[in-house]
């Protein structure tokens, strides 16, 4: 009779506990990075006198349903989907500094520019000729300048967020180093941290946004991280990351604080802010001075190779650049008197235009990588946009594969309501079940008591 | 979820396109035809420009031609007056009364010949700020030519150049006959009374004016050289605006049926969605 009240009682703890682990995972089905719970039961058995003897059931343990390969999975898509976005936000942000349509862009002001001589051309001892030539060169430094500007905001946007992704990746390194630490002490209690470890994947998923990590786990839930080969954090070590930038080319590199060795960081956010400052907005600046400097050198040679209304002394139209087309101006002379803007190729025969002719053919001229003017501003201020547009069809393929893999983890890690709540009426019934058990059991003890009574 | 927010993207993509009217505003919407549209509006800028140039270049020719016309008008009087002066039958009076009209012929000619347009002296060759004909009793004929030889060209398409006006100096010399010069004579002629001089004088009058015809038909030519590239600058600017078009504009009759297409799916998505949210076993418990 005892055994039967053991027994029921027994269904009814597995009951009520099967029912606590349901409804945890339905309240937690919206939970990021949760990982759903199973019960995991044993029967209970005695050998007596009659041979083997039931005694019910006992929860043996909770099965934590994780799929580790493919969080891994998403974990790499998310650094090439974060390394992506970022790039792509970029780029646009560049784009639309770059392109208007207002028809101020740089590949109109160049040609207004160039045309402008065209029209002096025709017309050289013109005041209203010479005047269109300074406006239209003042916007065609504004459209350089706006355009250098946009790429100088745009990186230092980019060392700043470089910075606050260090500090979040040192965080986030830190809270993983505190994850495998209650990890091990619930272990030594004998316990599982199942909190810790959903925490952990959450911040795993987080940390993978920023950099291309390449995580191992143990069998009892601690986790290894590496970056670019060198180990980060380990059950018994963390490393922290450092920024180092060059004070002269503003090239920015990633080392480990505790030994200053360099690492190598390709993907994710951080890889992107990396790539950005150090190559691909570099590269931009580059390609911009070196447009404007072939430029300038080209309409100086045919402008100091003539001469002005007033006097013979050869001059240069834009005033000497060092390098940067930030610091492109029109020669002060020209600004202050606009007879000294030469036309003509002949001293003293006012009025020919050939040099004007001349600084407005080299419209045709293939000054850069095989470029006329016009057609290279065009080739430039189109290149972000060719970037987002590669870039977004690559978002999009990742945020398929994203998708897919978490379809794919949910299945396994993610709650199904329909399942929980049909194991509810199991476990309902379950406990009815066994409660109905200890009832005939009492009804039992009470008919045996009332005899005895 | 995915799609439903991929349709309302999508949606808020094709409202742009109606509202804008382009379907294309940025490189990222499509690279290549974006950059096929810049290098299209840069040549629309450059016909426009040419188109600009030969407006301006076209006001010079035709002040010039007018100015033209006036001389040999001036010429063809000038010649009257020596014919009249040739007759032996005329008196001092009446030499007198030619040698005034052919003063102020003379004044005129040179009023038409310092014409000026929005450029400057159309006659003054490349030094178009200097007044070319002035009086100057060291000049020949009393009058001094202070212009070049030199014309201004004008690009009015690539390689193309036209030349809208003659130089001065060209205008008043034809086979060594210069006109101010036989103005002169002219003058010195009717004030002697010497007929015989001035009945000589008459070649070089027709030299002079069929000279002028030949300049006016010079400035005619570059007009209609002028009218000729313009018109196929025109057509090709059509062209060009067609094709832009085509590239850039938005096609309202396909945008429309996108957006319907584009609608039905959002719905149909949003009704899956929903109907899939409200099935649930907590209503069988």
């Amino acid at each position: 009779m005892n055994s039967l009240i053991e027994i029921s009682r027994s269904g009814i703890k597995v009951a009520q506990e099967g029912l606590n682990t349901t409804a945890h995972n339905i309240t937690n089905a919206n939970t990021p990075g949760y990982t759903r719970r199973r019960l995991i039961t044993v029967p209970q058995h005695q050998i007596g006198g009659k041979g083997l003897q039931g005694l019910g059931v006992k929860s043996a343990d909770f099965e934590y349903l994780r799929e580790l390969r493919t969080e891994s999975l998403i974990q790499t898509k998310q650094q090439e989907l974060s390394y992506l976005e970022v790039k792509s936000q970029t780029f646009a942000r560049l784009e639309t500094s770059f392109v208007s349509d207002t028809g101020g862009d740089l590949d109109a002001r160049t040609q207004s520019f160039l045309q402008s001589f065209g029209n002096l051309a025709s017309s050289p001892q013109s005041r209203p000729a010479r005047n269109q030539v300074i406006q239209e060169a003042e916007l065609f430094i504004d459209a350089v300048k706006n355009v250098h500007s946009a790429i100088e905001q745009e990186r230092e946007l980019t060392q700043n967020h470089v910075q606050e992704s260090i500090r979040k990746v040192n965080r986030l390194l830190e809270d993983l180093d505190g994850l495998n630490k209650t990890i091990t002490s619930a272990l030594n209690r004998g316990e599982q941290a199942l909190a810790a470890m959903d925490t952990q994947v959450m911040k795993l998923q987080e940390l993978s946004e920023y950099l291309d990590i390449k995580t191992v786990q143990s069998d009892n839930g601690q986790v290894r991280i590496s970056v670019g080969g060198m180990e980060v954090l380990s059950p018994d070590l963390i490393q922290q990351l450092q920024l180092t930038k060059d004070s002269e080319s503003e090239h920015l590199d990633i080392r480990l604080a505790n030994s200053g060795q360099g690492i190598s960081v390709e993907s994710g956010k951080l890889g992107a802010l990396l790539e950005l400052n150090n190559d691909d907005l570099v590269t931009l600046s580059t390609d911009l001075d070196g447009f404007v400097s072939n430029l300038v050198q080209r309409v100086n040679f045919e402008h100091s190779q003539g001469y002005g209304l007033e006097d013979t002394q050869p001059r240069n139209f834009f005033s000497d650049m060092d390098g940067s087309a930030s610091t492109l101006s029109i020669e002060e002379d020209l600004i202050n008197n606009i007879d000294h803007i030469a036309a003509e190729s002949i001293s003293g025969v006012q009025g020919n235009g050939d040099i004007a002719e001349a600084i407005a053919g080299i419209k045709d001229s293939k000054i850069m990588s095989g470029y006329a003017p016009v057609e290279f501003a065009i080739h430039f201020i189109s290149s972000p946009g060719s970037k987002v547009s590669a870039l977004n069809e690559g978002i999009d393929l990742r945020n398929s594969e994203m998708e897919l893999l978490t379809a794919q983890q949910q299945q396994v890690s993610g709650v199904n309501m329909d399942e929980e709540l049909s194991n509810m009426i199991q476990y309902q019934q379950a406990y009815q079940g066994a409660a109905k058990v200890l009832e005939s059991a009492q009804i039992m003890y009470q008919t045996l008591m009332s005899i005895v009574a | 979820m995915k799609h439903i927010n991929q349709n309302r993207m999508e949606l808020s993509k094709l409202q742009e396109h109606i509202a804008s009217g382009r379907k294309i505003t940025m490189a990222s919407d499509a690279p290549v035809n974006f950059k096929n549209a810049r290098a299209l509006e840069q040549q629309l800028r450059d016909k426009e420009f040419y188109q600009q140039q030969i407006n301006k270049a076209k006001t010079t020719s035709q002040t010039a031609q007018q100015s033209l016309d006036e001389i040999v008008d001036r010429l063809i009087e000038l010649k009257g007056i020596v014919l009249r002066g040739g007759n032996s039958a005329q008196g001092a009076q009446a030499y007198k009364a030619l040698t005034q009209e052919v003063e102020t012929i003379q004044e005129q000619l040179i009023n038409s010949l310092n014409s000026k347009d929005g450029s400057g002296y159309i006659f003054s060759g490349t030094s178009s700020d200097t007044v070319p004909f002035s009086m100057d009793e060291l000049g020949v004929g009393g009058v001094s030519f202070n212009g070049t030889n030199q014309v201004n060209k004008t690009q009015i398409e690539e390689g193309i150049f036209v030349e809208p006006s003659v130089s001065g100096q060209a205008i008043r010399e034809v086979g060594g006959i210069d006109m101010f010069e036989a103005i002169e004579q002219t003058i010195t002629a009717l004030s002697m009374g010497d007929s015989s001089s001035l009945s000589a004088q008459l070649d070089d009058y027709d030299s002079l004016i069929n000279h002028l015809i030949d300049q006016s038909a010079t400035v005619a030519f570059e007009i209609n050289k002028m009218d000729f590239v313009f018109e196929r600058q025109e057509s090709l600017k059509n062209t060009i605006q067609a094709e832009l078009s085509s590239l850039v504009d938005t096609d309202f009759a396909e945008t429309f049926s996108q957006i319907q297409q584009t609608e039905l799916a959002f719905q149909s998505a949003m009704t899956v969605h929903s109907s899939i949210m409200n099935q649930s076993l907590l209503d069988y418990l």
